[in-house]
């Protein structure tokens, strides 16, 4: 299948089946997304562009495997709208960045330009309360990845990529959706003693 | 009361795994008990006595357990969002709480690694893919194509003309005896019309196979009044696999090496073979191998299989020893229990599920 011209729509699709398809969009719009954020100021490197852009690319995915996600303008523009979010915080926070965002410098007919300001998703937070629990977790997870088996992947799936019970149940084979369940409940309470363990080291 | 249809669907399939009917169950009044189980036993208690049980008291003594189950799922789909509103008395349990805050924490864990991942791999994720290609790419491959199936198409012809040269030695073979150079003058003429390549040398090559042939019989049949079958030799395939040896509850004990040697007795050619002259009227020698189904013998952690199928060139990388020591081996996706015999038993396909999901759980731990 060629990939070339597949429209915004079912590339969305296609990403919530596989997220290696989010090499499409980024092969797609990331020169654009940064020509973009470029116009908007000249005092942000371009590796910190990268970084904004990446992290917009989080965003979208992370948007994209929630149920409720409507794509409301293509996809170029919903990055650019994050992108611009970004950088005005970025320029709130740090006052050293010079802001040059000025409607005459975008051309409202490249249609690759455009921005919705009305769109300023964020990427989560994912600071923790509760310290010693978050460091625990973090390295009993690390600790089942090398073991190998499905656990890591499993839990991943679930918790990330936010795949069904059903769907997890083809990808791994298992015999039905209760034995996926089961095989679950079972990984993430040995992810509970490792980090038990590693708590009362 | 109507925003606990989450709850409702939760208690549901964790109270009806443990019921025989479901019927003249007040399921919001089950949902409502478990909401409130921790600080007041009584509503819970009263339901399960409404339904008038046989023993009532099982499944009260697994109560504590299902509530678990029950605020474990629960704040599983808290954490995931996929539950707008939670009971406003469940959202100030402890137990809630704790369980709330350690998805928290692996949700948040695990997206950490994977945005991480993620953006490392982006630039590489793209290179799998299959974009647009140039004109020259697509006439190359094209070409490349074109040529591939014009290869193809030789090879088929080139077997086909070896075919052909094959059934004349056959139709020979056959009646060599007494009519050899009246059907190869036949045939050959027959087929020199039609063909590029010469078949002369068939004659020659066919008057050696008769030499061969009456000085085989001459000294070999005393029994058979045809030519002697050529019968395939039976194949065999061995290999060593570790035994992984369940120390309970699914648990396995990864100190043991105690390895099995399988081989595999195939049949398959051997009985092809015995059946391919049978039916040109020779005589099978092993006629009675059409019995052999999947049987095996097992003993010294020895264990021999004998099949018709065709040799397989790996047997399994699966034998599981379970706490009762009983031997269960996989082979293509199937699970076969086998029990220590010197005298061939038929190997049976395991069809217990719940034993199956035990099997599968222990490949699962130790995987």
């Amino acid at each position: 299948m060629s990939l070339s011209n597949i429209s915004d729509l079912e590339l969305i699709e296609l990403i919530k089946e596989d997220h290696d398809n989010l090499g499409v969009i980024y092969k797609r719009n990331k020169e654009y997304c940064i020509s973009f954020m470029r116009r908007m100021t000249s005092s942000i490197s371009t590796d910190e562009l990268n970084d904004v852009f990446q992290d917009a690319m989080l965003i979208l995915y992370e948007k994209i495997v929630n149920e409720d996600f409507k794509l409301t303008s293509s996809i170029q523009t919903y990055l650019n709208s994050v992108c611009r979010f970004q950088l005005l915080n970025k320029f709130r926070s740090d006052k050293k960045f010079v802001f040059q965002e000025d409607d005459t410098m975008i051309d409202k007919m490249d249609k690759n330009m455009q921005y919705d300001t009305g769109i300023n998703d964020l990427l989560e937070s994912l600071e923790d309360e509760k310290e010693t629990q978050y460091k625990a977790l973090e390295e009993a997870l690390k600790a089942l990845k090398e073991a190998g088996g499905n656990c890591y992947e499993l839990l991943t799936l679930f918790w990330y990529h936010k795949k069904s019970l059903k769907d997890l149940t083809i990808f791994f084979g298992y015999s039905s959706s209760d034995n996926t369940k089961n095989q679950k409940a079972r990984c993430q309470k040995r992810l509970k003693k490792l980090a038990f363990n590693i708590i009362n080291e | 009361m109507n925003n606990m249809i989450n709850e409702i669907v939760i208690a549901k399939n964790i109270f009806l795994s443990h019921m025989k009917d479901e019927t003249s169950i007040d399921w919001e009044a089950i949902t409502l008990g478990f909401a409130v189980f921790e600080n007041d036993l009584k509503p819970l208690y009263a339901e399960i006595y409404k339904l008038e049980l046989a023993d009532p008291e099982e499944i009260i003594s697994k109560l504590p357990e299902l509530h678990e189950l029950f605020i474990e799922e629960l704040a599983e789909a808290y954490v995931l969002d996929k539950s707008s509103v939670v009971n406003n008395e469940l959202k100030e349990s402890p137990l809630f709480k704790e369980k709330v805050s350690f998805f928290r924490t692996l949700k948040n864990v695990i997206a950490k690694q994977e945005r991480k991942r993620i953006i490392q791999e982006l630039p590489k994720m793209s290179n799998h893919l299959d974009f647009s290609f140039s004109e020259n790419e697509i006439e190359s491959a094209l070409k490349k194509k074109a040529r591939a199936d014009l290869k193809e198409k030789f090879d088929k012809w080139d077997k086909e003309i070896i075919s052909e040269e094959n059934e004349v030695v056959y139709a020979k073979l056959h009646s060599l005896d007494d009519q050899i150079d009246e059907s190869l003058t036949t045939d050959v003429g027959l087929k020199e019309k039609g063909k590029v390549i010469s078949l002369s040398w068939i004659k020659y090559a066919v008057a050696a196979l008769v030499v061969v042939s009456a000085g085989f019989f001459y000294f070999n049949t005393d029994k058979f009044d045809g030519p002697e079958p050529v019968i395939a030799d039976i194949k065999h395939n061995t290999q060593n696999v570790i035994v992984i040896t369940e120390t309970g509850l699914g648990y396995m004990d990864t100190t043991i090496n105690d390895s099995i040697s399988i081989t595999y007795v195939a049949y398959k050619e051997r009985k092809d073979s015995s059946e391919y002259y049978k039916r040109r009227g020779g005589y099978g020698p092993e006629a009675n191998l059409k019995n052999i189904e999947l049987t095996y013998t097992f003993f010294n952690s020895k264990l021999t299989i004998y099949g018709v199928t065709a040799i397989p060139e790996v047997i399994t990388d699966t034998i599981i020893k379970t706490v009762q020591n009983k031997y269960y081996i996989k082979i293509e996706e199937l699970y076969f229990s086998i029990t220590e015999s010197e005298d061939k038993k038929e190997l049976k396909i395991e069809t217990d599920s719940l034993i199956i999901e035990e099997l599968e759980k222990i490949m699962f731990n130790y995987e």
